[in-house]
């Protein structure tokens, strides 16, 4: 019988021991038998030192304890205070150093979580190998392993894993004896039996340190004992991978093995074309872009003749000039051709534009594969069959102004026969086409070739043709025609004539004359101002004016074709007019059809046609939806773009415009023009001679930059001769200026020559970049960059202020529409936007415009209503200013009087604050505003505004001077022309008096110069005489000064510039027409739409 | 009702007719065994199913094609798509006006989600919280409340659609109903020829007004049959622990209480007590439908649609998947 404490695997076991060793701590190290009940978590432990004594002494504290008695192997505990027996059948023994290795471990209930386990395992087991591929296919290469020999010389494998997979102990732990698992916490060297704990787990770690020792206990608390040292390795470290496969090696070998790769035409981005080829008939459809475009632009396109295998061909090429607009759109609008792009990084390749050469190879193959070297010039083309390769082995180009000849006559009929007579008289190249499609060279075709029809473009070979030769009657007769045409063009010209039956008139007697393009023009109108449903004949005498057809063929295939010329998009158009008026109805499958390609806003036919296709249709059809449809996709399209100066103006428009005034003459436009420019030129002359008579000093700086500024404007105005005049002394006496002055010189005769030749932006770049670079020494070369990058001739690529004004930081949320603009606009000028002030100004702005665009009313208004509100949270008044413009632009499309008066009353409050900071967005805002203004029809609202600012007083002068500049050509824009004098003199006088310092003068005649190119011609030249003979006030304090005067050269060239502009004023004419029949053309679509909807 | 005694000599043919109804099923869909196996094995255990997926991936597809198949009679099928301007009584029904005349607020439900056998409704978690709560007691209780009065429903197949589970936690609750939740993945990529096919059959299909999926094997009786005697199996010897002595093997069933506690431990899983429970139970119908005896390890497969969040489900996915290839 011994004695004994019995333990019931509990938690009170702890209060047990802590209890017993503090009455005995000397047992803590003594050796003790422990017995394990196999059925329970129960156990019970003793010690020789544990005698009849101890437990008598230890009795009073409470302790459980007990006699232990072996009867027939059951084990038989009699607790010392008089509870009945315990009888264990089924128990083990086993003996135990000190007392906390003689603690039988506690079930912890559930899966407990542990930082690291310890798989134990036998190593000539299979367990190891199962345990390692799991871990491993479970993404646990973190694990470590170790290896345990024991006394016997047993193997152990065990793997120590940091937050271990509790899924592979639960299965460790299922699985039986097999694995034994092992937890612990803390870095502790007691490993547990995981889901077990120990009664004691402080003392028992405390021992194990003392020793530097770990322990693994095991479920009965028995301990095994290891160095606290392991080795460890990685994981991977204990896999020997392989794979069961058959192996293949490879080895490398030259190879010459060349791959055939067909080189294609694949989708790229569009970019504007460089280059057209074009056949006779297709060069022919450039006349009515001739017809519209001014000598300086007709002077960037170059045609040259081929000859090849697939007849003539003409190569027609735009050169690119610095901060001009391309030419490009116009032309291939015009022709309906897309025409052909330079290859990046090729200097002479072209493929067509929005194509690109895939696969993409070096340029040397490219030089090899497509004879670039050898070539001109080397054009991809492409039909059906693929592309093919145009090899241009050279080519004469001219300026295509140079085959125009305009001939001033009112004999019309006369002028046709002429004109049937004319042939081209290029300079003839050869072309080389692929050898694949070499043909045998053609015969060397005779100079009158290619005879043409009504042409004007190419230079005619006019053959003289006596009037005589005409029936007396029916000159008198088309005498009395012409005379009826002026009076009717009369009428017309000022733009909004609403009145079908003077259109009609107009177009009836254009028709008679032969002029089927303007009769066309003037039927469209009085179809137009008539309204739906449209007078049949008059549809009629549209389409035939117009070429159209009336057969189901032609339609069909005029709407299905990929792309339309302007003239079969016009004749489409009339005939569906024609068709619907006279109830003999398209299919409705073809009007699916064609019904989007005229609401379309880029389709090149005028917008009243469009609208009466569309209107038409839809009245017939009682689609109000359709029709509303229709009226937000014709309005949207104008309110983007506008009306467009070359489909919806009438051509004869342009030239009764350029006559108006001289009504008494029977001067043609072409040779009003000339004598305009006549006039410029003698003005020029009469300027310059001013000059010289003052006294100029043959070796002055001065002058030799007055003789250059003035050759450049001769050059311009087509005198060459006296252009090369005045630049010869100074070419001649080059050698003795300063260095700067010599460059800036050499500059502005490159200038000259550029003029001239019609040079690209990119070659000028490249004269001014080797000319700068010439210079060595740097305050020389910054006095000549000082000047370069200020003059308006000199300087290289897009003006500052354009090129800033195109960038739009503000974006719109991606994924609004049309409908969540207000709700935008509304967030972004509430007062807790927390954005920027030029964010606000351009949400509101693009908001507006996209508004705007979409035609719809409502949803102008309802993103005006949102945005006035919110126009005071913006601080900053020049962006203030921007947004109220925008604001303007759309109340004036919604002719909104009483918001109007508002935003126009907010642009002066700002005009008159203390607070604007600069003037320059006030003074873009308020042009914006009179352009949005003219064009919706508010010509009272504009006048009230610049009335206003009128009487504003700018904080400073700079802002005074701008502002006035801006007011005075408002007032010309709407043809107060009085008043604008008033202004502009007040203006003149105050820039050429004495109360302004250097800059703000400079900047001041600058503007004025900017102004005047709005003023007629006479006027102009009087106030530019004053401004030549005050030059000398022009002064600057620069320190350039020692070499050149800055503002000086700065006020010549703008006054030499602005005076040989033709241009400026003649766009305001052909614009304010325009602006009358954008508004009339509103007018009309409002009253169709609502004669459909019953509004 | 069914008894045992009549079920059992017929279950072993409705079992096999299910089991062609499926595989009829999966000849209309590419890629989609998977929704196809579970949407069968929901609709056997009256079990409501989730299918969570970015639109275009053949979830409304699948629902209609599988009620289209059961042959349901009028007004057996109901189905909407929620918004958050979706009113209960576009769901339940509207309010009888007459009989409220009377003071009794009482809905019709004729044709509506009480009325009705199977239910698909579209964008589940976009609806207001009025829904969600009757939708919670009819998915617990099946019954819904007409004046006061709990009503019984005649819902016993509910299938629903979201794009995303939003993580707001008054919508845990309704996600915690849906024991099952599958993930609906584009198959273009892996499947472009066998979809562009199947797409063009589908629409001449629907052209012609021709839905050869309705010849299905098994009827909606054949699934509400083999559930019943289900519930009468489970409930069989009426002492616990005796379904799982019988149908679960030990290893199996550890296997199971291995891969759910690794779920929750690890991942975070959230696998309720309600969940667990029915869980067993959809695991066992799974075994009993597919080879008629025990549950097999591969049975577990179906706790790879225990996740609850949107993010959750492909993790708990390929956990699962992992923790099954282990091999136990």
């Amino acid at each position: 019988m011994r004695y004994c404490l019995l333990l019931t695997g509990t938690a009170s076991d702890g209060a047990t021991l802590a209890v017993l060793l503090e009455a005995a701590p000397f047992l803590a190290e003594r050796t003790w038998s422990v017995m394990l009940d196999m059925s329970g978590p129960g156990s019970a432990i003793a010690c020789e030192a544990l005698d009849a004594v101890l437990a008598d002494r230890l009795m009073p504290r409470g302790l459980p304890l007990a006699t232990a008695a072996e009867e027939d192997e059951t084990l038989v505990l009699r607790p010392l205070r008089g509870e009945g027996q315990v009888r264990w059948s089924w128990w083990k023994q086993r003996s135990a150093p000190r007392l906390v290795e003689a603690l039988r471990l506690r079930r912890v209930p559930g899966e407990p979580l542990v930082e690291e386990a310890l798989f134990v395992m036998r190593s000539d087991s299979e367990a190891p190998r199962r345990l390692l591929e799991r871990l491993l296919l479970l993404g646990r290469s973190d694990a470590q392993v170790v290896s345990f020999v024991d006394e016997a010389g047993a193997g152990r494998f065990a793997v120590k894993v940091k937050a271990p997979p509790i899924y592979l102990m639960m299965a460790a732990r299922d699985g039986g004896d097999e694995v034994a698992v092992y937890g612990r916490n803390g870095g502790s060297p007691l490993w547990v039996a995981w889901s077990f704990e120990h009664a004691s787990p402080g003392p028992a770690a405390a021992s194990l340190a003392r020793t530097n020792q770990a322990a693994l206990v095991d479920r009965d608390g028995a301990w095994l004992r290891t160095s606290a040292e392991w080795r460890v390795r990685a994981i991977l470290d204990a896999v020997a991978p392989e794979l069961e496969a058959p192996r293949v090696a490879l080895t490398s070998i030259a190879s010459e093995v060349r791959f055939r790769v067909p080189i294609r035409l694949a989708p790229a981005a569009m970019v504007d074309p460089d280059l057209w080829l074009l056949t006779s008939e297709q060069l022919l459809e450039l006349e009515p872009l001739i017809e519209v475009s001014t000598s300086d632009e007709l002077s960037r396109l170059t045609v040259g003749r081929l000859t090849g295998a697939d007849g003539t061909v003409y190569l027609l090429r735009e050169r690119v000039r610095p901060g001009v607009p391309r030419m490009a759109g116009r032309v291939s609008d015009t022709l309906g051709v897309p025409g052909y792009s330079q290859v990046a990084g090729a200097d002479n390749l072209y493929v067509p534009t929005g194509r690109r050469l895939m696969p993409v190879l070096r340029r040397d193959d490219l030089r090899a594969l497509l004879g670039l070297e050898r070539a001109h010039a080397v054009v991809i083309t492409e039909d059906r069959d693929g592309p093919r390769v145009v090899t241009i082995a050279a080519v004469d180009e001219q300026p295509l102004q140079r085959w125009i000849d305009y001939v001033a006559t009112d004999r019309r009929l006369e002028l046709d026969k002429l004109l049937e007579r004319s042939v081209f008289e290029f300079p003839e190249v050869t072309i080389e086409w692929p050898k694949e499609v070499r043909q045998p060279a053609p015969k060397k075709p005779g100079p009158r070739e290619a005879p043409i029809k009504r042409a004007p473009p190419p230079k005619p070979k006019v053959v003289e043709e006596v009037a005589s030769a005409v029936d007396f009657d029916a000159a008198a007769h088309l005498r009395a025609l012409r005379e009826q045409v002026r009076t009717l063009e009369r009428r017309v010209v000022a733009g909004g004539c609403d009145e079908p039956e003077v259109w009609q008139e107009l177009g009836e007697i254009k028709a008679e004359l032969g002029e089927g393009d303007e009769a066309a023009d003037c039927f469209e109108m009085a179809l137009l101002h008539a309204g739906p449903p449209y007078d049949a004949r008059l549809a009629e005498r549209l389409m035939v004016a117009i070429r159209g057809s009336d057969s189901d063929d032609a339609l069909t295939e005029w709407v299905v074709a990929d792309r339309r010329t302007p003239a079969e998009a016009s004749r489409l158009g009339a005939s569906l007019v024609a068709r619907v008026a006279a109830q003999r109805f398209p299919a409705d499958e073809l009007m699916q059809l064609a019904l989007p390609i005229f609401a379309d806003p880029r389709l090149p036919v005028s917008r009243r046609l469009a609208w009466a296709v569309l209107a038409g249709w839809h009245r017939h059809a009682r689609d109000r939806l359709g029709v509303t449809r229709a009226k937000e996709a014709i309005l949207g399209g104008i309110n983007e773009r506008g009306l467009s100066e070359l489909h919806d103006l009438p051509r004869f428009v342009r030239h009764a415009l350029a006559r108006e005034g001289e009504d008494a003459s029977e001067e043609t436009s072409e040779a009003r023009a000339d004598r305009l420019q006549q006039g410029q030129l003698i003005a020029l002359e009469a300027m310059w001679h001013e000059a010289v008579h003052a006294g100029l000093p043959d070796m002055d700086a001065p002058t030799a930059f007055l003789r250059l500024i003035f050759a450049v404007g001769f050059a311009r105005l087509g005198a060459r001769g006296l252009a090369h005049e005045l630049v010869a002394p100074v070419e001649l006496e080059l050698d003795v200026h300063e260095i700067p002055n010599r460059a800036l010189f050499r500059l502005y005769m490159a200038r000259l020559a550029h003029e001239s030749s019609g040079g690209s932006a990119e070659v000028w770049a490249a004269e001014v970049a080797r000319t700068v670079e010439g210079i060595r020494e740097p305050r020389a070369q910054q006095a000549v960059l000082w000047l370069q990058k200020r003059s308006m001739w000199l300087r290289t690529g897009p003006v500052e202020e354009a090129a800033a004004s195109r960038a739009t930081r503000f974006k719109l949320p991606p994924g609004v529409d049309v409908s969540g603009l207000a709700e935008v606009v509304a967030r972004e000028v509430s007062a807790g936007a927390r954005s920027f002030d030029y964010l606000i100004a351009e949400a509101v702005d693009v908001c507006v415009r996209r508004a705007l665009a979409s035609g719809s009313d409502a949803v102008v208004a309802e993103v005006l209503a949102n945005a006035e509100p919110g126009l005071a949270n913006i601080q900053i008044l020049s962006h203030r200013a921007e947004a109220v413009a925008a604001c303007i632009h759309g109340a004036a499309s919604l002719g909104d009087d009483a918001m109007l008066g508002r935003l126009l009353e907010a642009l002066v409050n700002i005009a008159r604050s203390d607070k604007l900071g600069s003037a320059r967005e006030l003074v873009r805002a308020t042009q914006r505003g009179l352009a949005a203004l003219r064009r919706f029809g508010g010509l009272e609202p504009a006048r009230a505004l610049l009335e206003a600012l009128a009487r504003v007083h700018a904080y400073t002068s700079g802002d005074q001077i701008a502002l006035s500049a801006t007011v005075a050509t408002g007032f010309v824009q709407i043809g107060e022309e009085r008043v604008a004098d008033e202004v502009l003199d007040t203006l003149c006088t105050q820039v050429l008096g004495n109360g302004l310092d250097y800059v703000t003068r400079a900047q001041g005649g600058l503007a004025v110069a900017q102004a005047l190119r709005h003023w007629p011609n006479s006027p102009r030249v009087e106030r530019f005489r004053r401004f030549v003979a005050k030059l000398p006030v022009f002064r600057d304090t620069f320190t350039t000064s020692r070499y050149y005067d800055t503002h000086k050269i700065l006020i010549l060239e703008s006054v030499v510039d602005s005076l040989a502009d033709s241009r400026t004023r003649h766009s305001d004419r052909v614009q304010g027409f325009l602006d009358q029949e954008e508004h009339a053309l509103r007018r009309r679509i409002v009253t169709d739409w609502s004669a459909v909807c019953g509004r | 009702m069914w008894t045992l005694e009549e079920l059992e000599p017929e279950i072993d043919d409705i079992r096999t007719r299910i089991q062609q109804h499926r595989r009829g099923l999966k000849e209309y869909f590419v890629a989609r065994d998977e929704e196809i196996d579970l949407a069968i094995l929901c609709a056997v255990a009256q079990e409501p199913l989730l299918l969570v997926g970015p639109p275009g991936t053949a979830k409304s597809d699948l629902v209609v094609k599988l009620t289209e198949s059961l042959g349901l009679g009028a007004g057996d099928y109901f189905e909407y798509m929620l918004t958050k301007f979706t009113e209960p009584s576009e769901i339940l029904g509207p309010i009888d006006i007459a009989v409220l005349k009377e003071g009794r607020y009482l809905r019709r439900t004729r044709g509506m989600l009480p009325d009705c056998r199977v239910a698909f409704l579209d964008e589940i978690f976009k609806s207001n919280s009025a829904i969600l709560n009757t939708l919670l007691t009819i998915l617990n209780e099946r019954k819904f409340y007409q004046d006061g009065q709990p009503t019984p429903v005649r819902l016993v197949m509910l299938f629903a659609a979201t794009n995303d589970i939003p993580d707001q936690s008054e919508l845990e609750a309704m996600a915690d109903r849906f024991i099952l939740k599958i993930e609906t993945k584009p198959v273009k990529d892996r499947h472009f020829e066998e979809l562009i096919d199947a797409g063009v059959m589908n629409e001449s299909y629907r052209a012609s007004g021709h839905k050869p999926w309705t010849r299905g094997a098994a009827s909606l009786d054949d699934f509400l049959k083999l559930k019943r005697f289900m519930d009468l199996s489970f409930g069989m010897g009426r002492e616990p622990g005796r379904d799982r002595a019988q149908w679960f093997p030990r290893p199996v069933f550890a296997e199971m209480r291995r891969i759910v506690r690794a779920l929750e431990t690890e991942d975070k899983v959230m696998v309720s007590d309600r969940k667990l429970v029915k869980l067993y139970k959809v695991i066992r119908t799974q075994a009993f439908l597919n080879h008629g005896g025990a549950v097999q390890t591969s049975d577990l497969n179906l706790l790879a649609y225990v996740g609850n969040r949107r993010d959750e489900i492909p993790v708990v996915a390929s956990k699962v998947k992992a923790l099954l290839g282990l091999g136990g």
